[in-house]
């Protein structure tokens, strides 16, 4: 085998080993939303969206998740207080406020949730999510 | 005397029969299952119906146990989601007990647990949630080998293990299983059947 064969070889190895690669990775790590999601978002309302009866509610055709993303933006931001102190689950929150969350990640949760578990496939873009986020109290 | 001999031929099997039948009915259900030590649930606990409870109250029933805290940010909700599974599994049963331990007695009143209970749909005839003293708790919890303890820097102030403990009808325990793990529950959902 000639030095040029050799050559060739090892760049097709190379290659296979790269696109091996990239599908294995893709495959494990999911969309950024989905994986932001079950991260964030998956412990209380599942990894299917059903929640956990009314203490943790479905997201499946939520109208909040579906059409309401001023609303929504400012609950994942701020969590939830509970209306009623006995019935607070994290500290005085029924949902807990997200701090840590940037708007970009914000914006892919929502895309991929609102893809995955209502009929409203649109997607928002990060400009209406940091309007949003200003508008919140 | 060929006729008598196959009488005293089937007198034989028909012995034989009879002895494997007696075996085979003596076994203990789940036979293929194994049977760890008695399970002891000391003292007196309280449901979320208000009810005193103690150990003799689940004697001749099928129990799954674990424990949990209400305020639990972690991993009590997917625990809650695998028992529901259960419990929407063997809703037609009535000697299977859901036997969830809160290891919060400070805020887990009986207020707390009914309100808790009615929140994620849990059948209060089958699916008990109790408290009682601290002290209670803990020497239940190291009886049946699950780890807790308070710890503040903990999510929701508490460390505790998924466990979910199998106990059969005799109060031996014959499974333990990873609470959020939903591979796991299945085998105990099939682990149950082989008690019936």
């Amino acid at each position: 085998m000639t030095l040029k064969n050799y050559t060739k070889l090892f760049l097709l190895s190379a290659l296979i080993s790269l696109v091996a690669l990239l599908v294995v990775s893709c495959e494990k790590s999911g969309s950024t939303g989905e994986v932001l999601y079950q991260t964030n978002c998956g412990n209380c309302h599942l990894e299917n969206g059903k929640g956990l009866g009314e203490l943790m509610p479905s997201l499946i055709n939520s109208p909040i998740l579906e059409n309401d993303t001023e609303a929504l933006v400012c609950m994942i931001r701020n969590g939830v207080i509970a209306s009623n102190p006995q019935e607070a689950v994290f500290e005085e929150y029924t949902m807990p406020p997200n701090d840590a969350l940037s708007e970009i990640e914000i914006t892919n949760i929502i895309n991929y949730a609102r893809a995955q578990f209502t009929t409203n496939k649109e997607s928002v873009t990060i400009t209406e999510i940091k309007k949003s986020l200003e508008n919140c109290n | 005397m060929r006729l008598q001999f196959n009488f005293a031929a089937m007198k034989h099997i028909l012995f034989l029969f009879v002895a494997a039948l007696a075996v085979i009915s003596c076994q203990k259900k789940g036979a293929e299952l194994p049977s760890y030590s008695k399970a002891e649930i000391p003292g007196t606990y309280t449901n979320q119906n208000g009810e005193t409870v103690t150990a003799k109250d689940y004697e001749g029933k099928i129990v799954v146990a674990d424990f949990i805290f209400t305020h639990c940010p972690s991993i009590c909700p997917p625990m809650a989601r695998q028992m529901t599974r259960i419990q929407n599994e063997y809703k037609d049963k009535d000697d299977l007990r859901l036997l969830s331990f809160s290891i919060d007695p400070k805020r887990d009143t009986v207020g707390r647990l009914k309100w808790y209970s009615d929140k994620i749909g849990a059948n209060p005839d089958m699916w008990h949630f109790v408290t009682a003293p601290k002290n209670v708790i803990t020497e239940t919890s190291e009886k049946l080998m699950v780890f807790q303890e308070a710890d503040e820097s903990a999510p929701g102030g508490f460390n505790h293990q998924s466990r979910f403990i199998l106990i059969d009808r005799d109060g031996t325990v014959r499974g333990y299983y990873d609470g959020v793990n939903p591979e796991d529950v299945d085998k105990l959902i099939n682990d149950i059947k082989k008690l019936y």
